[in-house]
């Protein structure tokens, strides 16, 4: 006996959505922003086990403001057990130009392009589900989405 | 001057350790204020009184091996919220990597509320590397309670000092928003009638989040009255919380209110809200949401109605959804309210 023709639907890693941020002064950093997110599936469903999220750069550094010398690491990952993380980013350490201020204006220090995936623990692998430009200020930091 | 000067030094050394590295964005894992406070078997208030480098180690850390310094520490104990810290201070073991993975260094020139435990060797130690402290004020006296609820009133602490700036303050709304027990929820309820608009909506936004709609209507004025709130990041966190955080059908009519927002984000969180609640309530709304301009209101809108009235048939993935658009906005406008809906609708209304 043939059944009538149905529809499945694959779960697949699909989207990040964020759920908050916060903005704090740090002695070393001048600055500590969280940006918290949740990790879904195409069905907007979150994950039942461990699962990585790693970060990629899209492009280089660039400066918005006359003058700055600020520097980036590599990016990260993180296995995570809830489908939650959060992307903690400093300002700068000391003896870089601008001094980062958590209580100084928003003025833009430079940014580049930021790319998340899910699934692997190598940046730039997995299932890409965000794309966005992180941006840095003296006071703060944030992920700006197109 | 003794003080202030051992401040300097420490100050000093936890600089002259970091300042070669390089920045400092990574996922780190979301703070849990509740799971924090289990983990660990000693939380005291106080602040550092010493910290020096005694060694070089290697960390395993997601499958790689890096460098590490090892530090000794101890703190000056003001007061013990958990377990039993001897009358000398706590000493503690803290590592920090040399490559930037998003572990903290323990702030050494403010006052803050440690959390620690010891490892297999009986070493003292952050109970978390990513958050080994929290804020409170050298004046909290906390004294009754299970050591989460000593924890809150620690932190709740920081809303009421008349030293602490604007600043702390909202991060002290930050971390009673990661704790869920019932002490974190009643502290942001206080934090709502704060003088000052920032830590209103901080704790507005915390409390939506964890589904309280006690700060809707706070929320509500302040999203349509888009000038008020000149912090962005406040404003998103508005958003998000509603779009993530309330479940509840009796903030359909407020919801209702927000949907002439010209501003797309707010009119999305209102969809995803609605997406969340699930309820007969909350049809109408869905449905004047399925000629929203926004995408993602659309979306959340078909996708409520779909799961709201048990049609999975017509609750497609956002991909699906993108592709064939029109064929599940014609189902749903074509789609009528069943009697047994209205029926539901009008007992609602009238109760």
């Amino acid at each position: 006996v043939t059944s009538a023709p149905f529809a499945i639907t694959s779960r697949t890693p699909y989207r990040l959505v964020r759920t908050g941020s916060s903005n704090g002064c740090d002695p070393t950093w001048g600055y500590l922003t969280y940006i918290n997110y949740t990790m879904q599936d195409n069905l907007l469903a979150t994950f039942p086990s461990t699962i990585y999220i790693t970060e990629a750069w899209t492009t280089g550094i660039v400066p918005d403001y006359s003058g700055t010398n600020w520097i980036r690491g590599t990016a990260g990952n993180l296995p995570s057990t809830n489908s939650t993380f959060a992307d903690k980013i400093g300002g700068q350490a000391a003896g870089y130009t601008p001094s980062p201020n958590c209580n100084g204006p928003t003025t833009p220090v430079d940014h580049w392009g930021q790319a998340w995936f899910i699934g692997s623990p190598t940046s730039g692998q997995g299932t890409k589900v965000q794309d966005d430009t992180l941006q840095k200020y003296i006071n703060s930091a944030n992920h700006l989405i197109p | 001057m003794k003080r202030m000067l051992s401040r300097l030094v420490l100050t000093l050394l936890v600089v002259i350790g970091v300042a070669t590295l390089t920045l400092r964005s990574t996922p780190v894992p979301s703070l849990d204020l509740d799971a924090l406070t289990k983990d660990s078997s000693l939380i005291v208030t106080g602040e550092i009184a010493s910290v020096r480098e005694v060694g070089k180690t290697k960390l395993q850390f997601n499958g790689k091996e890096l460098d590490a310094r090892v530090g000794a520490g101890t703190i000056r104990v003001n007061q013990v919220l958990k377990g039993n810290a001897p009358a000398e201070g706590v000493s503690f073991q803290i590592y920090t990597s040399d490559a930037y993975i998003g572990w903290a260094s323990p702030n050494t020139n403010s006052y803050a509320i440690f959390f620690l435990k010891a490892d297999s060797s009986g070493n003292t130690q952050f109970t978390s590397p990513y958050y080994p402290d929290f804020p409170t004020v050298p004046t909290s006296v906390v004294r009754d309670g299970a050591p989460i609820d000593k924890v809150i009133a620690a932190i709740k602490e920081v809303l009421s000092s008349p030293e602490t700036t604007l600043n702390q303050k909202t991060r002290a709304v930050y971390f009673l928003s990661h704790s869920k027990v019932a002490s974190a929820t009643a502290a942001l309820h206080e934090a709502l009638n704060d003088p000052t608009q920032e830590v209103q909506i901080s704790a507005a936004a915390a409390l939506l989040r964890r589904n309280d709609t006690t700060g809707l209507e706070t929320a509500k004025e302040m999203l349509l009255r888009g000038s008020q709130i000149t912090s962005t990041e406040l404003r998103q966190n508005l958003i998000y919380a509603i779009a993530e955080g309330i479940k509840d059908p009796k903030a359909v009519p407020t919801l209702s209110e927000l949907l002439v927002s010209p501003d797309a984000e707010v009119r999305r969180a209102v969809a995803s809200s609605l997406m969340h609640i699930r309820s007969p309530e909350a049809i109408n709304l869905m449905i004047s949401l399925l000629d929203d301009s926004d995408f993602e209101a659309r979306y959340y809108a078909v996708v409520g109605l779909a799961e709201t009235t048990d049609q999975m048939d017509w609750r497609p993935n956002m991909d699906n959804f993108r592709g064939d658009e029109s064929k599940y906005l014609k189902h749903w406008r074509d789609w009528k309210t069943p009697p047994k809906t209205q029926q539901c609708l009008t007992r609602v209304a009238i109760g």
